[in-house]
Formats: C-alpha cells, sequence, structure tokens
C-alpha cells in the first residue's frame, strides 16, 4: 500500500510519529491492566458481566502490548538494530500479527458478549442466574479465547488467501450488526414509558450513540482499508485512502483507550476498588 | 500487519514498511494520478461523512423513537413471587424521592419487588423514575432492575447478586443515580 515512488504518487502515505502510537499504547496499557486486575482481585466483580468487561480489558491489553513492542521493533529497525528481513524477525513479525489479530477478534466477541449478557439481563431477567451462571460465563470466556487464538493463528499462517480477508471482514460486519441490533432492540423497548421524559430519553439516546459511534469510527476505518485492498488495490482513489493507514490504525489503537472509560469505569465498584489499588500502592510506597 | 515481502521491494521509500505490506499489492505498476475526475481523497471524505451522518441519523432515530413509542414487547412470563411495587430513588429527578435514603433502611429487608403483567396498572412513580436507570450499565444488579422498572410484560423478580456498591454512574455525561433496593443486595451508595 505503499506508493511505488514518491515521485509518481500524489498520495503519499501519512507518517504517524512512533511517539504517538507509544504514549496510546503505554497509556491504554494501563488504563486496561487496571481494570483486570481490579475485576480479580475484587470478589464482588466476579460477576458474569464484569467477567466479560475484563476479558475485553484483558484483550484490550494485549493489543496494546503487542502494538507498543512493535513499535519498539521499528525503532530499531530505523535505527539499524535489526535486520528487517531476517528469519527470526520474520517470524517474530508473525507472532505480533497472531497476537494483534487475536485481540482485535477476541475485542468484538467480548463486545458481543456484553450486549448479549444485558439483552439476558434485560429480557431474561428472571431466569438470568440461571441462563448465566459462572461455569457457563467460563465456558463461554474459554471459547472465546481459544477460537480467536486458533483463528488468529491461521488468518496469519494463511494470509496471502484472499478467502481469510473475506472471513475476516464479514466476521466484523456481521458482529457490527448484531451488536447494533441488540442494542436498538434494547433500548426501544426501555423506552416504552418513558416518553414523557425528553431528558432522559435524550442521554439513553446520546450513551448508546457514543457506544456504538465509537465502537464504529474506531474499527470501520481499518475494515474499509481491508475491503480496499481487496477490492481496487489499483485504483487511485483508493491508493489515496490506502496512504492513510496509519491513521486508522491509530483509530484503532484509541478504541482500547477509550473502551474502559466506556464499558468500566462506569461502574461505581469499579472506580471504588481502583482507589483502594492506588491507595494501597502509595501507601506501600510511602511505608 | 503482515510482514510479507512484495515483489522486488516498493523503492526509495524511507519508511519503516515491513509491516505494512501486502504480497499481492502489485508494486510494478505504478498508481496512475493523470485525469482524476474527483478529488483523489475523495473516497476518504465520502466514509466519514457517510459514518457522521450515519452516526447522526441513528442519534435523531433513537431520539424520535422515545417521542413516537416503540412496539411492544409480547413476551410474558409468569411472575414466581408475589407483585410488589418497587422503590426506586433517582436524586436526579425532581420526582422526589420514595423512599429513605438507603443508609436509613434494614439492609437485610429486601424492597426487590416485580410489577405484575398488566400495564395498565403501572406505578407512575416508578414510571417517571424507572428509564432514569436503563443507562447505568455498570452494575449487574441495576441491569435487574431495570428490567423491572421498564415495565416489560414480564415482570422481573430477579434476586440480584451479591454487591457492595450500587451507585451507578449514569451516562458519560457523570450523573450519578442511585439504584434500586435489590433483594439480598447491599446498598451503599
Amino acid at each position: 500500500m505503499n506508493a511505488t515512488t514518491a515521485n509518481q504518487s500524489d498520495c503519499l502515505e501519512v507518517k504517524v510519529p512512533v511517539s504517538l502510537f507509544f504514549i496510546i499504547g503505554v497509556v491504554s496499557l494501563a488504563e486496561n491492566l487496571l481494570v483486570v486486575v481490579a475485576v480479580i482481585r475484587n470478589r464482588n466483580l466476579h460477576s458474569p458481566m464484569y467477567c466479560f468487561i475484563c476479558s475485553l480489558a484483558a484483550f484490550n491489553t494485549i493489543a496494546s502490548l503487542t502494538k507498543t513492542w512493535e513499535n519498539l521493533m521499528i525503532v530499531f529497525a530505523n535505527v539499524g538494530q535489526l535486520e528487517k528481513k531476517g528469519f527470526s524477525e520474520k517470524n517474530l513479525d508473525d507472532v505480533m500479527d497472531s497476537l494483534l489479530c487475536m485481540s482485535f477478534m477476541g475485542s468484538i466477541f467480548s463486545f458481543l458478549a456484553i450486549a448479549v449478557d444485558r439483552y439476558i439481563t434485560i429480557f431474561h431477567a428472571l431466569r438470568y442466574h440461571n441462563i448465566m451462571t459462572m461455569q457457563r460465563t467460563k465456558a463461554i470466556l474459554g471459547v472465546i479465547w481459544i477460537s480467536c487464538g486458533v483463528s488468529a493463528v491461521l488468518m496469519v499462517r494463511f494470509f496471502d488467501s484472499k478467502l481469510i480477508m473475506i472471513c475476516f471482514v464479514v466476521f466484523f460486519v456481521v458482529s457490527l450488526a448484531i451488536i447494533c441490533f441488540l442494542y436498538i432492540y434494547m433500548f426501544m423497548l426501555a423506552r416504552i414509558h418513558a416518553r414523557k421524559i425528553a431528558a432522559l430519553s435524550m442521554r439513553g439516546s446520546l450513551t448508546l450513540t457514543i457506544l456504538f459511534g465509537v465502537f464504529a469510527m474506531c474499527w470501520t476505518p481499518f475494515f474499509l482499508h481491508l475491503i480496499i485492498i481487496m477490492v481496487c488495490p489499483m485504483n487511485p482513489y483508493c491508493e489515496c485512502y490506502r496512504s492513510l493507514f496509519q491513521l486508522h490504525v491509530v483509530l484503532l489503537m484509541s478504541h482500547a483507550l477509550i473502551d474502559p472509560a466506556i464499558y468500566a469505569f462506569r461502574s461505581a465498584e469499579l472506580r471504588h476498588t481502583f482507589r483502594k489499588m492506588l491507595h494501597w500502592s502509595d501507601w506501600n510506597w510511602c511505608s | 500487519m503482515a510482514g510479507v515481502d512484495g515483489p522486488n521491494g516498493t523503492g526509495a521509500s524511507p519508511a519503516p514498511d515491513y509491516e505494512w505490506r501486502y504480497e499481492y499489492y502489485d508494486d510494478d505498476e505504478p498508481v496512475s494520478f493523470e485525469g482524476l475526475k474527483a478529488h483523489r481523497y475523495s473516497i476518504v471524505i465520502g466514509f466519514w461523512v457517510g459514518l457522521a451522518v450515519f452516526v447522526v441519523f441513528m442519534f435523531f432515530l433513537l431520539t424520535l423513537l422515545t417521542k413516537t413509542g416503540a412496539p411492544h414487547p409480547d413476551s410474558g412470563q409468569p411472575c414466581e413471587k408475589q407483585p410488589r411495587v418497587i422503590g426506586y430513588m433517582d436524586t436526579n429527578l425532581n420526582t422526589g424521592a420514595l423512599f429513605p435514603r438507603p443508609s436509613a433502611l434494614d439492609s437485610s429487608s429486601s424492597l426487590f419487588q416485580c410489577f405484575v403483567s398488566n400495564e395498565g396498572q403501572l406505578n407512575s412513580r416508578a414510571a417517571s423514575a424507572g428509564p432514569a436507570a436503563v443507562w447505568s450499565w455498570g452494575d449487574g444488579t441495576l441491569l435487574q432492575e431495570l428490567a423491572v422498572l421498564t415495565h416489560f410484560n414480564l415482570p422481573n423478580c430477579v434476586d440480584s447478586e451479591q454487591s457492595s456498591a450500587v451507585g451507578e454512574d449514569d451516562m458519560l455525561l457523570g450523573e450519578p443515580e442511585l439504584a434500586i433496593i435489590g433483594e439480598g443486595s447491599e446498598q451503599q451508595e
């Protein structure tokens, strides 16, 4: 997707400074790690919903870690310490790509799981504890992690095949549609008796729009890039879209940064756990 | 992603490009930018405008749905417990406190109740206060309670899980709301 030579392409690749990648990577790593540790340590948070949020945060942690590590390798390669085409570097690159792919798919699966969990909570609230037991939750999470890991390895191994890319894009579009449908359906039915309260309806609409809008805004450019590579690699308009690849990756990474704010930090219990953890660590350093 | 090399390399590109290259991108034929009819970033602009329009459209659609009403849910489940009135407290709504603050309540008494599946008997106080909790997603207790608050045909007498804090930050706008008192759950907000 790079131009053949700088002279012949009017759409030069837009470069994002490595420091921006580092900052986003480190901050999102810290946030998501905090969420994972908080959910694990607090027994009150050992419920299906928090397990899914923790899984989302864990996938985001892996993504941030891998991306930051990749940036480090790019920096070293630029400086000359690493050989770009070396055998071990390529293997390492494949490993990092697999981890990134796994965390992307895992994030999407976690969003799906969170949406389904909320759906069951609302529409089958009476039987929620029978439907969503902790054992089932663990089984679901196990299935998600294993399938993401296996798919990621397969995808990177057989990346040349267009079928893999098509599957990836179709998976994304279908997940997006399901999430959209679930949330809008929940919203519609939750609003049935709240017609009078305009203020609340505004807030509900705003929350849902933010939830879904951020997801779409961060993920869709990257997937459109994949589609464009498959569909029109030689078209100049498509090339100009592809030249913004690094910006799209920044958007993808910033979603890992924003996720905790949308899902995790809105729980008072979780925030309470954070405060306790941070005060405990302060106390430990002081003593 | 995808560190596969293209054929013959990409030429004099100074960029560290070993991750961002795809094997099937044919680098031998340059992409010609001669004679473009539209602006060269038209796909980019079109995509972002389309996405913005979609998000705004979704926002207005959701807001409109609340004004015109939404289709009825038709799932009905018999209530397995005695139907009682829900108590809900929302400090941000001017509906007045329905119950004393949680600290004044006996925490061992369960006030979690369900609505009878009869829409004509909506509790108006809860009706006005109920939807406030709809988007407080953070707590499982609250999610169970909102199912009751939203007055579906199914009365939801859910045993809320044991969680120590129930107060939720409802929206990204940051207005805290107090949650319902759940059966068997502790209220600490």
